[in-house]
């Protein structure tokens, strides 16, 4: 008769806190609507993973290592980078630069809003991280999973857990986290900036060749860029070359929902009570929170300074869409316009800016990645 | 009174012998340990010191970052101008 409780007897009180945790997730994901597709196989992966003597991870019982499926995934999937690699293909066939070829100005917000990032990383190295671990710590500032969990596998596979669950917490927590920030820093005039559009057009073969370039530039300059700027570059020349419509549609659609699946219930096999029920895992989320304030921060008073110097001003709002969370950021920007003037249409800038964000975050990946020794 | 050694001290007396839950003792004596880590290192000599290579790899990186925009700016407005769209009328 004990053996059909053995579970419930091997249960600590760690795991039960971590299946609420699961739960928790789970809840976010469908009551909340929170980054669904990435909360929940997290949430669900959870629980697999911190249930008593679980078969979805590996098991140490009686000497004998018994091999668990979830750990199987993780170790195939993510430490080999190939699942947030995959996500880049997806991605970049999901990402249209054209708004960005209308004003390139704006690219400047995809590098004023990394700030976060940065300064989060120099936070967390007080807090006694490495600076490995403080860098993956920062990078959740690049608001961008995919490059959150390639950094973080590379420098702190222990830390993969927490830092995957406040990247993705935060991007869907944008629409919150910005606008008291972005009112802090400006004023009512600011905020009813208004910017002209552009109905300027882009040929195909400039589509075209900007992935391309692009790849190559940053392959030469920073070489530890290359994966994933070039998983993102390749992705994009599939949408734009014209005569792959059907790998295009299965990359943005299949492929993007396929690994996002397998890459939300991998990271979950680190989610073992032991590895996240640690004070490091609240000063993880806390900081992660810190990079999402300071990136919009950045973006703000980026534009801010531009403004002193350019003849036409800059909307400051449209300098907080520099972050990568794509396309809520621009929304969440285009929104706050509106709020102050119903005529004022931010939302081309905005999506430029965002665009941009998701250029840097990239850019800022590959170069944590070839300056943190 | 330090719990790792209460842990320890368990262990030794053999009150906790069977493998699977010497598993979780080491689980809760990691877990213990790490938080302890935590807490010694914060705010200490080593952190701080580990501050300055963290805030140099933050110029860089925020350097190589306008600078790889600049060039993606140059590389559009050149690419604009090679290959301008055709009307279509």
């Amino acid at each position: 008769m004990d053996g059909l409780f053995v579970g419930l007897l091997q249960m600590t009180w760690q795991q039960a806190v971590m299946i609420c945790i699961g739960g928790l997730l789970i809840y976010l994901a469908i009551a909340k609507e929170y980054e669904p597709a990435l909360l929940l196989p997290i949430g669900f992966g959870a629980i697999l993973a911190n249930i008593p003597l679980s078969a979805a991870i590996d098991q140490f019982t009686g000497g004998v290592h018994t091999e668990g499926a979830l750990t199987y995934f993780f170790k195939v999937g993510i430490l080999t980078e190939v699942f947030p690699l995959l996500i880049f293909v997806a991605v970049g066939a999901m990402i249209d630069f054209s708004p960005l070829f209308k004003n390139p100005m704006l690219l400047l917000f995809g590098a004023a809003a990394q700030f976060g990032i940065f300064f989060t990383m120099s936070a967390a190295t007080v807090f006694g991280f490495s600076l490995k671990q403080a860098a993956s710590i920062g990078i959740i500032g690049a608001a961008d999973g995919p490059t959150s969990i390639y950094v973080a596998s590379r420098f702190a596979k222990d830390l993969l857990g927490p830092i995957s669950v406040a990247a993705y917490s935060y991007m869907a927590l944008v629409p919150i986290i910005q606008p008291p920030v972005i009112r802090a820093l400006t004023t009512k005039a600011e905020r009813r900036i208004r910017m002209e559009g552009s109905a300027h057009s882009v040929s195909r073969t400039t589509l075209i060749l900007f992935p391309i370039i692009v790849t190559v530039m940053a392959g030469i300059i920073a070489p530890s860029s290359v994966a994933l700027i070039g998983f993102l570059m390749f992705g994009n020349l599939i949408r734009e070359c014209g005569v792959l419509n059907k790998l295009s549609l299965a990359a943005q659609n299949e492929l993007a929902s396929l690994v996002t699946l397998l890459l939300g219930i991998s990271i979950a096999a680190t989610m073992t009570a032991d590895k996240f029920l640690k004070v490091d895992t609240m000063i993880i989320i806390g900081l992660g929170l810190f990079a999402f304030i300071f990136d919009t921060a950045g973006g703000v008073l980026f534009a801010k300074f531009l403004n002193l110097f350019v003849k036409k001003k800059i909307n400051p709002m449209v300098g907080a869409a520099g972050i990568s969370a794509f396309p809520m950021s621009a929304r969440v920007i285009h929104n706050m316009g509106q709020k102050e003037d119903q005529f004022n249409y931010l939302l081309m800038h905005a999506v430029s800016a965002n665009v941009a964000g998701q250029i840097g975050s990239v850019i800022a990946g590959g170069l944590i990645l070839a300056l943190v020794i | 009174m330090d719990t790792t050694k209460i842990i320890d001290s368990l262990t030794s007396n053999h009150l906790v012998s069977d493998t699977l839950h010497l598993h979780q003792v080491n689980t809760i004596k990691d877990s213990i340990s790490n938080t302890q880590d935590v807490f010694n290192s914060a705010f200490t000599k080593d952190a701080v010191n580990n501050l300055w290579p963290a805030l140099e790899v933050t110029v860089k990186g925020m350097g190589g970052i306008f600078i790889f925009m600049v060039i993606f700016f140059f590389i559009i407005q050149g690419l604009d101008k090679l290959f301008p769209k055709k009307e279509e009328n």
